[in-house]
């Protein structure tokens, strides 16, 4: 019973809650890897000596298998695989083991409660684990930053737009840990068209569109620090076709995500 | 957790005298606190301490992180293989301390790289899970290893997860991969412990089957197997009470067939190697039993496992072949000319030509090898005088038997990574035979007392610990062990923020095209767009030519029309090392190479008129070679 409404719980809480709120992901872990098994488990577990810590096990194993098989199924009947099809799926088979559950189920063994000192204990370890646990995920958090600001540079790319050979898009993205200035150089035919200075936090993204005149044959663009205006510190380039209709009588560079 | 730990079992054919009074009292409540567990678990944690210190050090490029990594991993072992070795444990603790140290192991991998899959199998298998996720259908074709979509169990159940949470599918990954952990070695422990009768060698074989190779690093991978093996022994583990007539063994028969089921879609190896461990068991079994009864449900259970096996195998060869058919074939072969002389072996420990291992792990890693052939024979003594009754125990012997013979599969450049691929098999049994070793040494309980002495589980600790340490130097180039700055074809070391960064700039590129680029671009690439990388020869060459040619030829161009390239990614790091693999390309190198490749080769496409450069981060170009396709000269 306790089980059939846990089950109907998480359905509800994984169809009405926003994508990876707390509440959700604990239905959905539920849902997925631990109320199938456990069904199934009271089901179909069997008779045995140590069969407490070999249907603490099952658990898990029969509600992967639960969701692989019942995946397979959805597809091979056409259904498409999404949230409201593998809800239905797997709790649906949670629903019904546990309702099949107290025909068949195999009661596991009381346990003694623990002794107050050794509840003590364990809960001491299990602090000091998690201390000692916190401390290394604090560390490769410091460590992977670290090296991630390592590793700076800058993007700088050019688009064509889809079905447009008379237009494109310019980006720059900032990934040097460090606020920069750029200026930004588009080229047509090797003459200077248009420029422009733009200043960017790490992180940000800038991007503008360009149309080409009918003239254009090569667009190169260049990306030079505001230190060095005369270094190229990046570079890309088209090739167009020639074309008889102009799109646009000039070019135009504007910013358009700073 | 605590309800469990006052539970207490003897063992039920316990090797050493008596259970002291001391720990438990027979009504199950515990008279003192685990605190032999609970320093233990103190250790666990502390080790991975060390173990994240060394790795924040190998990302600030400092010296002492590498022998603090390695100290950090005996923190971790060795006191877990001490106690473990000593009879005073209890079941349960044994219990917990080898999914304690399977977790902390597991855990050892996740800070290697804690925010985005990064090996070869893990970005394949991303980019399956991405399809499902956007498709919602299964069998999409897989560019990386097309096996990867054929066996979709770990694909569906990390979608399902991701789909139904919320949550990326790196988290999710991450989470199923620690469930899987947990069933990989509770399963193990609970698969010995049925046959040998005796937790005390459930709890060694865990830790023995830790040492394996694999175990560590490839096998808490986001891959297929990593998910199949938890699922292989728990299959085997029900299999047992169908075997042993337990009572409510046709309850464990449909558990044996809902598990299997899925183990078959999720990894061929090990449904293959579950399926014949049924196979000979039911056989032997039958025989054994004489009962028509019995041996109607053993064949019948053999019967359905090797029925579905196959079926599914058969349907899925033409993918899989590619992946496990042409390795075993070449393995095969390449023994057949280093034993025929035609083939001069493999020099053991050498990842790529002028490449070896430091002269310490090549120690380590033979002397660990050698310690585990010689105690082999001395379990299999060990199990001839026990007189097993369970026919479990005689089949994990005679696959033991099969390690000597992984190993000179090793030889050999294409056996070697057959061999590597075997040892999470061929442990189970290797794992439960050297148990035996430990445990009833010369057969007799008597003489097993010897190994609680102090100096001697010392010694059988400081055995296991290098077993343990040379696995891991066996199974792992020595680049791929720690975090660091950027190598070339260094699997995970390659992968980088800028790489990562222009994949994922790489999605805005027309989905489906074909691309070609290094090894790691094209799996970064491959594993975050909608595109397609290419492999193969052209004009008896590896396309990678295209990459290495001093110019853009008409053969290149001829190339990139036949493969119809629309992109080409190119790394300029690529001309600063040799590839610490050995290939800059997957499956496309044009030959081995002596010196890097050229800058001047990698950035010839910037002065072709018929290219062009549409991104560059510094080190990673892309250019689109759609001009050449269509027709530019």
């Amino acid at each position: 019973m306790l089980l059939g409404a846990t089950t109907a719980a998480c359905g509800a809480v994984v169809w009405l809650t926003p994508a990876a709120s707390p509440e959700r992901v604990l239905g959905a872990l539920l849902l997925g890897l631990v109320l199938p098994g456990t069904a199934l488990s009271r089901l179909l577990s069997w008779e045995d000596r140590y069969r407490a810590v070999g249907r603490l096990l099952l658990v898990p194993a029969l509600s992967l298998a639960v969701v692989i098989i019942a995946s397979l199924l959805l597809y091979l009947a056409g259904i498409h695989l999404d949230a409201h099809s593998w809800t239905i799926s797997v709790g649906g088979v949670a629903l019904a083991a546990s309702a099949l559950g107290p025909l068949r189920a195999v009661p596991l063994p009381r346990f003694q409660p623990t002794r107050l000192e050794a509840g003590r204990l364990l809960s001491l370890t299990a602090v000091a684990v998690a201390v000692l646990f916190a401390g290394a995920v604090f560390l490769t958090i410091r460590g992977v930053r670290a090296q991630a600001q390592a590793d700076h540079f800058t993007q700088l790319w050019i688009l064509p737009s889809a079905g447009n050979e008379r237009a494109a898009t310019i980006g720059v993205l900032n990934h040097e840990a460090v606020p920069k200035s750029y200026r930004v150089e588009v080229y047509m035919n090797q003459s200077v068209e248009s420029f422009q200075t733009i200043r960017l936090r790490p992180g940000d993204r800038w991007t503008t569109p360009v149309n080409f005149t009918p003239q254009a044959r090569t667009v190169r663009v260049t990306l030079a620090l505001a230190g060095s205006p005369g270094v190229v510190y990046r570079q890309v380039h088209l090739r167009l076709a020639p074309t008889s209709t102009p799109l646009a009588s000039t070019p135009s560079v504007s910013n358009s995500v700073p | 957790m605590p309800a469990l730990l006052d539970r207490r079992h003897r063992d039920p054919l316990p090797e050493v005298g008596p259970v002291p009074a001391t720990a438990t009292t027979g009504t199950g409540t515990v008279d003192r606190p685990p605190r032999a567990l609970a320093g233990l678990l103190v250790s666990l944690g502390g080790g991975v301490l060390l173990v994240a210190v060394a790795y924040y050090g190998a990302r600030l490029n400092q010296s002492w992180s590498e022998p603090l990594f390695w100290t950090g991993l005996l923190v971790l072992f060795l006191p877990v293989a001490f106690r473990l070795t000593g009879r005073q444990a209890s079941r349960v603790e044994r219990l917990v301390l080898v999914i304690a140290l399977g977790l902390a192991l597991y855990i050892v991998k996740v800070l290697l790289e804690p925010n985005a899959f990064a090996l070869h199998d893990e970005l394949g298998q991303f980019r399956s899970v991405a399809d499902i996720l956007r498709t919602g259908r299964l069998y999409s074709p897989n560019p990386v290893v097309p096996a990867y979509s054929f066996y979709p169990g770990l694909l569906t159940v990390t979608a399902a997860l991701s789909s139904l949470s919320g949550l990326g599918i790196f988290p999710c990954g991450v989470i199923i991969l620690a469930l899987a952990r947990v069933i990989l070695v509770g399963g193990l422990f609970l698969l010995v412990e049925r046959v040998s009768e005796s937790a005390r060698i459930a709890g060694l074989a865990v830790l023995i089957y830790a040492a394996n190779p694999n175990f560590v690093f490839f096998d808490s991978q986001f891959a297929y197997e990593s998910l199949a093996l938890g699922l292989g022994v728990m299959t085997l583990w029900a299999a047992t009470a169908v075997f042993n007539r337990r009572p409510g063994r046709t309850r464990a028969f449909l558990v044996v067939v809902l598990l299997d089921c899925s183990l078959i879609v999720t990894h061929h190896l090990t449904s293959y190697a579950v399926a014949l461990a049924i196979a000979l068991w039911a056989v032997v079994e039958a025989i054994r039993r004489r009962s028509v009864r019995d041996g109607g449900l053993f064949m019948l259970l053999a019967g359905s496992v090797v029925a579905a096996t196959a079926a599914y195998a058969a349907w899925s060869w033409p993918e899989t072949e590619s992946d496990i058919g042409s390795s075993i074939t070449g393995s095969i072969n390449g023994l057949i000319s280093v034993v025929a002389g035609s083939t001069p072996s493999r020099h053991p420990f050498t990842s790529a030509p002028g490449y070896a291992n430091p002269f310490l792990e090549r120690a380590v890693g033979l002397a660990s090898v050698g310690l585990l052939v010689v105690a082999l024979p001395w379990g299999l003594y060990a199990l001839w005088r026990r007189r097993p009754r369970d026919t479990g125990l005689v089949i994990l012997s005679a696959c033991a038997l099969l390690y000597p013979v992984s190993l000179a599969l090793r030889l050999t450049s294409a056996g070697s990574e057959t061999s590597n691929r075997t040892s999470e098999f061929v442990f189970v049994a290797l794992g439960t035979i050297l148990a035996l070793a430990f445990v009833t040494k010369r057969g007799s309980r008597a003489d097993s007392r010897r190994l609680s002495i102090l100096p001697v589980r010392l010694l059988a600790g400081l055995y296991l610990g290098l077993v343990f340490a040379g696995g891991i130097t066996v199974g792992n180039a020595p680049y791929q062990l720690l975090p660091g700055s950027f190598r070339v074809a260094a699997a995970n070391r390659s992968v980088d923020t800028e790489g990562v960064a222009a994949a994922h700039w790489a999605k805005r590129l027309a989905p489906g095209g074909n691309f070609l680029g290094d090894e790691t671009d094209e799996e970064l690439v491959t594993a975050y767009t909608r595109l397609h990388q290419e492999r193969g020869s052209f004009a008896n060459k590896g396309i990678g030519e295209l990459f290495t040619s001093p110019r853009l030829g008409q053969l290149d161009r001829l190339l990139i029309k036949y493969y119809k390239l629309r992109f080409l990614v190119v790394d300029k790091r690529d001309s600063t090392q040799l590839p610490a693999d050995g290939h800059y390309f997957e499956g496309s190198d044009p030959g081995s190479y002596s010196r890097p490749i050229p800058l001047a080769s990698l950035t010839k496409f910037s002065h072709s008129r018929c290219l062009q450069q549409v991104f560059s981060s510094g080190h990673i170009l892309i250019y689109d070679a759609g001009p050449i396709s269509n027709g530019c000269k």
